[in-house]
């Protein structure tokens, strides 16, 4: 089956300016990530800060320029012009984490998700009633909320706006970026339900992408794991959760609290903070903080070793890669 | 023996210009020594206001607070002048969720936390400063005596709450008040400052008020939790009774809707409707509008704290009828 939406090597990185007496150096944000998102699938994408998860997403979504790499809709490359990139983006569309801001606060609500279709050729009056449909269909009632501007409504209710934002231009894919962090833990448990009967209704495929371990594995069924701007780690959620193969992966498991106050975790799996992607080390990119580092994973990058549906970049999981623990548990 | 920390019928009202608010409602709570009280709730339940209020930090001109609050045998709502100031940052220490914001940027670690030292021991600068770096040994921030000289933003994000941490505990508080301490951080460095908090925690003996709303990290640092919602305690007891075994709906409720252990992919058991707005509570329980048990009962009167024989309060009058602790 073709993916509906793949991308290939897809790299960039910043120049930063350097201060007083220091030189300029790069961060590389993302590097080389290639996903598959199969139809009517959710894939979820997890890691710590600077992961390039969120740039990831923008980078597909146009928002800004990669340095390599391809996007592919369908199998088909995605051209560069602005013609290519509007109607990429009728096919694809986001929600992003902050609510308010990514609504204009002069628009109503009711506007504010008939703007697109206009923008992309609708007539005001059908890319109005579309926005109503869309309003009723997310739980929010037109007849209350239509005139409503942004600043009159919850966190809950302008994420739900933002969805049927997403929704109005008929995307098949929507790209969700920690789009329901933010809420309070009863109203994400409602969003998760509607992007699941959304998701049915519309025939949509997701990327989904959350630091909340729990929410990724509930709505996911594949999962990527990134660490500062790579793909470490890929498996369908299941496989992932219950047999995490990369080290990282594992600590990262097991750094989510217990729930259970019976059975408190003891040890903490990491130390230190995630290291900025500025600069970055030769070898493997987890090394300087791998519980399991090896000569080998200094000198030389693991490449995303691919065993049937699972792939992990391990020197671990690569029984002639020279790790003196290789092929043992890996 | 009385608690170190005993609340009766604390209440905190704001004036605003729409009127005055409740933000919390004869909230009764009680804390020994060496214990973590875990304080849950969504977003306006008033766990930070309580915070605050125990802080002695809410605006006094727009605030009206009621009820007793005792700190250590002494009435901490009359506190005034020197008695306040050794009090806030003395007694009692808190660390906020955004270390970046809650830290001055323009003085150093060590120059922060000697000047609360100072402040509060009397001590000379010197022995401010060694004490400063003591803390931050204490905290296991690496190299730290280099790190006495770092500002803020030459620290990451871990770090930054080290040192917050660091510096609540450098005054040797008696009550330790943390305002979800470790939101605002990746997953593998939450779990290191839990772990951190823990073990300081019961190395240095405070009463330690933890507000969060992670079930799972109250689950980690809580000996009793008590839940909020709409200004009021709705049910309170041991960790493993209040997260094991909920008893309230809101709890039920709450605990359904964090995904920990569902089947993944199935419906999740979602609480209705939204948190209540502080200005607009129904006259009876908060939660009745949400609630799949409400019965007319419910919006007759507040439901009063009712505490069981082992030990767990709940407010809910529908608690015989709906079959005790899940």
């Amino acid at each position: 089956m073709t993916p509906v939406l793949e991308t290939v090597g897809l790299s960039k990185g910043f120049d930063l300016r350097g201060g007083i007496g220091q030189p300029a150096r790069r961060v590389q944000a993302v590097s080389g990530v290639s996903l598959a998102l199969m139809p009517g699938h959710t894939l979820g994408i997890v890691g710590e800060s600077g992961c390039g998860k969120s740039t990831t997403a923008r980078l597909i979504m146009g928002l800004m320029p990669a340095d390599a790499g391809d996007l592919l809709l369908d199998g088909k490359a995605v051209g560069t012009g602005g013609g290519a990139m509007r109607a990429f983006r009728r096919n694809v569309q986001m929600v992003f984490q902050d609510s308010s801001a990514s609504l204009n606060p002069r628009l109503t609500l009711e506007r504010s998700v008939a703007f697109g279709p206009q923008v992309h050729g609708l007539p005001a009056r059908e890319a109005n009633a579309r926005a109503r449909d869309l309003l009723a269909r997310v739980g929010l009632d037109p007849a209350r909320f239509a005139g409503r501007y942004p600043h009159e409504v919850s966190g809950g209710q302008r994420q739900r706006v933002n969805i049927a934002r997403a929704l109005a231009l008929q995307p098949r894919v929507v790209i969700f970026d920690e789009a329901v962090s933010a809420l309070d833990k009863s109203v994400e448990a409602q969003v998760l339900n509607l992007l699941a009967d959304l998701k049915a209704e519309f025939s949509l495929s997701y990327i989904f992408i959350s630091h909340d371990l729990n929410v990724v594995r509930h709505v996911s069924d594949e999962v990527v794991v990134m660490y500062l701007g790579q793909v470490i780690e890929r498996a369908p959620a299941a496989d992932l959760y219950a047999a995490p193969a990369h080290p990282y992966t594992r600590a990262l498991l097991a750094s989510m609290p217990s729930h259970d106050p019976d059975r408190r975790t003891t040890h903490p799996p990491l130390t230190g903070d995630p290291p900025s992607p500025i600069d970055l080390p030769p070898g493997c990119r987890f090394a300087p903080r791998c519980p399991l580092v090896a000569d080998v994973c200094l000198a030389r990058a693991p490449a995303l070793a691919v065993r049937g549906r699972h792939a992990c970049a391990c020197h671990l999981a690569d029984a002639g890669s020279g790790h003196p623990q290789a092929g043992a548990g890996a | 023996m009385t608690a170190y920390l005993s609340l009766r019928d604390l209440t905190v009202r704001f004036r605003t210009p729409k009127g005055i608010i409740t933000a919390i409602d004869r909230l009764s709570l009680d804390l020994n020594r060496g214990e973590v009280l875990g304080l849950i709730g969504e977003s306006g339940s008033g766990k930070s206001v309580t915070l605050r209020a125990l802080l002695r930090i809410l605006p006094q001109r727009r605030t009206i607070i009621g009820g007793q609050m005792m700190v250590g045998g002494r009435d901490a709502l009359a506190l005034a002048g020197a008695d306040l100031r050794a009090y806030r940052g003395g007694e009692v220490s808190m660390i906020f969720q955004e270390p970046a914001t809650a830290l001055d940027p323009v003085h150093s670690i060590g120059a922060q936390i000697a000047e609360a030292v100072t402040v509060h021991s009397g001590c000379s600068r010197a022995e401010a400063m060694a004490r400063a770096l003591e803390m931050l040994d204490l905290v296991r921030i690496p190299s730290a005596k280099a790190r006495l000289a770092s500002y803020p933003h030459e620290m990451s994000g871990g770090m930054r709450q080290r040192a917050m941490i660091a510096l609540a505990l450098s005054t040797r508080p008696r009550l330790l008040l943390a305002d979800e301490p470790t939101t605002a951080l990746d997953a593998t460095v939450q779990i290191q400052v839990i772990l951190l908090l823990r073990e300081l925690q019961r190395e240095l003996g405070m009463a330690t008020i933890f507000v969060t709303h992670d079930v799972g990290v109250a689950a980690e640092i809580s000996d009793r939790v008590a839940v909020m919602y709409g200004g009021r305690v709705v049910e309170t007891g041991t960790a493993a009774q209040v997260l094991k075994r909920p008893a309230h709906p809101y709890t039920r409720g709450l605990l359904a809707s964090t995904v920990h252990g569902a089947v993944p992919g199935a419906r999740i058991d979602a609480i209705p409707g939204m948190p209540p707005d502080p200005a607009r509570l129904p006259p009876g329980c908060a939660f009745a509008p949400r609630c799949a048990y409400a019965a007319p009962l419910c919006n007759a009167a507040v439901p009063p704290l009712v505490q069981g024989a082992d030990g767990r309060a709940t407010a809910c009058v529908r608690i015989g009828a709906i079959g005790g602790a899940a």
